[in-house]
């Protein structure tokens, strides 16, 4: 009975201690660590050598300062992380001295956490990699979940930081741009192209990404005709609205996008398109559907030519060799004709709202990406993204042949619409897509017109039933 | 004698008694208390991430929320969001068919491949192998289903995939199906994969049935002259019948085909795979206002009928107490 009643005890205690450590964890958040500001580390390493508006406004010298470290925390997308070594720079400038920064990969459903904690008032990161402005910058800003950075660039400490809005291409800086502020800084822009295998482009005698609908549809019969046998593809567009009938419709017209902020899918351009997609497939020059596994099959050397973000030609060419693929820009309607450049998006760092230290985020932010920092900007134009701006272009990318296509890109870019301020694109992605595959299926019963027309039909239904409009 | 007259009652021993006879009444009521300070724990746990998830769900689904509408959490809109569904939303009943045709496609079969793979095992008397077998058969349940699925889209690619090598290489056909861009191919692609991933769990408990069921009923049944056919069909079936009611039960929520969907196809071709399940994250996730409240209504509606058919299942497949 006596042993019964000490295990009994024993037992109890450990229950109790139990609860007391899942109380102690569920409880309290981290306490915030607050030091004296640090200059932010310049690009070459030395501490930044204190303006005089700083020096008099640092405490007389008989307060001291805090010794506690600040630490910036940074998530960020796995791609973002991988593609340009993003754990290097974080390294490097932590080993600066100054606020460290701690990197993380994002976890599912960050976003749902991150306004949960918004509205708590205790917002465990400071930023987040990346926002794709098109996607996710009304959302973003009309939820309250991220800050406009204008403010944090002009008192950033960081060398760069001022040089950095005047520096970014115009569009760029628009596309990063809600009601007239800046809502992050991004490190590449991407945009819609051509990409080409060599191989099968000098088999048929072209030297070139063919310059328009037109010659883009005879070059691929003629690779059909050469290389059917070996069971290469000559055309493909990759799987999305943006990467298919929005860049052809950028490539035609000078006004993409109607009114209300849609992709004018009913008017010439758009048509013209629909038909020149349509043809594609009829000449049996692309596989019927379009764009069935088309990335794949450009990574197997079976695609010679490929619509779709201008980063994939990079891809090629890392597997294949750097002369084994191309990478233009979207063909046009007609040779010199109008268009409006391409559809593009910023891939973009930013600051969430109520981060605890947004200022050192930003100043973070304007060291890794700032024009000094060539380090970086080589490890992202080797990844295949396009930087954004104009002095690296000008410094890094117009006398490097293996890179001067980025120098059409930016050209294309500073000539684009922006896509419209709304939350529209995912609906018109979900709707107008699944037209598409059926317009160029056989047996093509449907034409542009009716595709188009029962498209945008389905699009206005949906974007009726939204009240962000 | 001793005199008694300032005798104090003992009060001490009475109390000791009340409460020894008070603690063992509580016992009894209420069992041990210890037991219930071991269970709070994961009990709370359950509490807030099952349970409340339930009821906070159950209200959003009467609600007009949408996330990027500050203040919209509990703006309360009746029936609407079910008037939207059934009279105003060109999608719901198209993905309704899709979720059932899904369904129909892929759940019986799933019922007679697990319970035919089981009762294959089960005849196998090298313990061994039989086990060996169990290992094989449950291994794609055990896969993340991301990782599976996206195996299957390689088996199925048009060019390459092994399928296509097959039938081109082996059977000589010329043009293979364009499994997974096909509209016509695309639904039974993706049931395929689904049913390859979860058929193992089934198997397994099919097998604990049949383990269950004790060797003298078939060994009496033999000597009565019943064949392996009769055997199965009056014995095996019949005693399993509460594996049945535990399988359809627990894969009723093969109705929404979410995953299946949103890995392999992303609804397409041309919205042929795009299941009720997979319309419901997309309203929820992608689309716009990110309309929380209607796509907890449309969850509601799948709940409801799972609850429906679960129901149907116990009623008609019910089973005597022993």
């Amino acid at each position: 009975m006596a042993s019964k009643l000490v295990r009994r005890n024993v037992l109890g205690i450990f229950a109790g201690a139990g609860v007391a450590l899942l109380v102690a964890a569920c409880g309290g958040g981290q306490t915030g660590t607050a030091s004296a500001p640090a200059a932010a580390p310049t690009a070459s390493g030395n501490s930044a050598q204190p303006t005089a508006a700083q020096s008099s406004a640092q405490p007389a010298a008989t307060q001291p300062a805090a010794k506690t470290q600040v630490t910036v925390e940074l998530t960020a997308a796995d791609w973002v992380i991988q593609e340009w070594k993003l754990p290097d720079w974080v390294t490097q400038y932590n080993k600066m001295g100054g606020p460290q920064i701690h990197l993380t990969q994002q976890v599912d459903g960050w976003d749902t956490k991150v306004l949960a904690m918004i509205r708590q008032g205790d917002v465990l990161w400071d930023g987040v990699g990346i926002m794709t402005p098109f996607v996710d910058k009304v959302k973003w800003v009309e939820t309250q979940m991220i800050q406009p950075v204008d403010q944090l660039i002009q008192s950033s400490t960081a060398t760069d930081a001022r040089a950095l809005a005047g520096d970014w291409v115009p569009t760029i800086k628009d596309d990063i741009s809600y009601k007239g502020k800046i809502y992050g800084i991004p490190y590449s822009v991407e945009a819609i192209g051509q990409m080409w295998l060599t191989e099968f482009l000098d088999g048929v005698g072209l030297s070139a990404n063919p310059a328009t609908w037109a010659d883009t549809l005879n070059a691929a019969t003629k690779i059909n005709d050469k290389y059917a046998s070996q069971k290469v593809s000559p055309y493909a567009w990759s799987n999305g609205l943006h990467t298919s009938l929005q860049a052809l419709i950028h490539s035609a017209t000078k006004t993409p996008y109607t009114g209300d902020g849609l992709l004018d899918i009913t008017g010439t351009a758009s048509l013209k398109a629909c038909d020149w997609l349509t043809s594609l497939v009829k000449a049996g020059v692309t596989p019927p559907h379009g764009s069935d596994g088309a990335v794949d099959v450009w990574q197997k050397r079976k695609l010679s030519m490929l619509l779709a973000q201008n980063s994939r030609g990079v891809w090629a060419q890392r597997i294949f060799g750097m002369t084994a693929a191309g990478t233009g820009t979207v063909p046009l309607l007609e040779a010199g004709g109008v268009n409006s450049g391409s559809p593009f998006w910023s891939n973009t760092f930013v600051v969430l709202n109520k981060a605890k230290h947004p200022q050192e985020m930003v100043d973070f932010y304007a060291w890794l990406l700032g024009p000094s920092n060539k380090d970086v900007w080589t490890a992202i134009i080797a990844s295949g993204k396009a930087p954004v701006l104009n002095s690296t272009y000008k410094s890094m990318i117009e006398n490097n042949k293996d890179y001067k296509w980025m120098a059409d890109f930016r050209d294309v870019i500073a000539n684009s619409v922006a896509y419209p301020e709304n939350t529209f694109w995912s609906i018109q992605n979900a709707k107008i897509m699944p037209w598409i595959s059926k317009m160029v299926s056989p047996p093509f019963g449907l034409s542009s017109q009716q595709a188009m027309e029962g498209a945008l039909k389905d699009v206005k239904a949906e974007v009726a039933k939204q009240q962000v409009q | 004698m001793a005199d008694l007259s300032h005798a104090q009652p003992d009060r001490t021993g009475t109390l000791r008694q009340f409460a020894r006879e008070y603690r063992a009444a509580r016992r009894q009521r209420w069992g041990n208390l210890w037991g219930y300070a071991f269970i709070a724990p994961a009990l709370t746990l359950y509490l807030i991430f099952n349970v409340w998830p339930i009821f906070r769900g159950l209200a959003m689904a009467f609600t007009d929320y949408r996330y990027l509408v500050p203040g919209s959490e509990w703006a309360w809109n009746g029936a609407s969001n079910y008037q939207e569904m059934f009279t105003n939303d060109s999608q719901f009943w198209p993905s309704f068919g899709i979720s059932v045709q899904y369904t129909l496609m892929s759940f019986p079969t799933n019922l007679i491949l697990s319970l035919a793979v089981a009762l294959l095992i089960s005849r196998i008397r090298n313990s061994f192998l039989a086990g060996t077998y169990r290992v094989i058969a449950y291994l794609p349940v055990i896969l993340p289903i991301s990782v599976a699925l996206l195996l299957w889209n390689q088996l199925y690619n048009t060019q390459f995939g092994y399928f296509n090598l097959i039938l081109q290489n082996v059977f000589g056909v010329q043009s293979p199906p364009n499994w997974l861009g096909d509209p016509g191919w695309a639904l039974p692609s993706v049931a395929v994969a689904g049913l390859w991933k979860d058929f193992g769990a089934n198997t397994l408990l099919f097998l604990v049935g049949i383990y269950g069921i004790s060797r003298e009923i078939y060994e009496a049944a033999s000597i009565d002259g019943a064949g392996a056919l009769q055997q199965i069909w009056s014995i095996t079936l019949p005693l399993l019948r509460p594996i049945f009611v535990l399988i359809i039960v627990l894969n009723a929520g093969i109705l929404g085909a979410t995953e299946q969907a949103l890995i392999m196809t992303n609804g397409g071709p041309q919205n042929a795979t795009l299941t009720l399940g997979l319309y419901i994250y997309q309203q929820a996730f992608q689309f716009g206002d990110l309309r929380l409240g209607y796509a907890a209504a449309m969850s509601l509606l799948l709940g409801l009928i799972h609850m429906g058919l679960a129901g149907i299942t116990f009623r008609v497949l019910r089973t005597e107490r022993i």
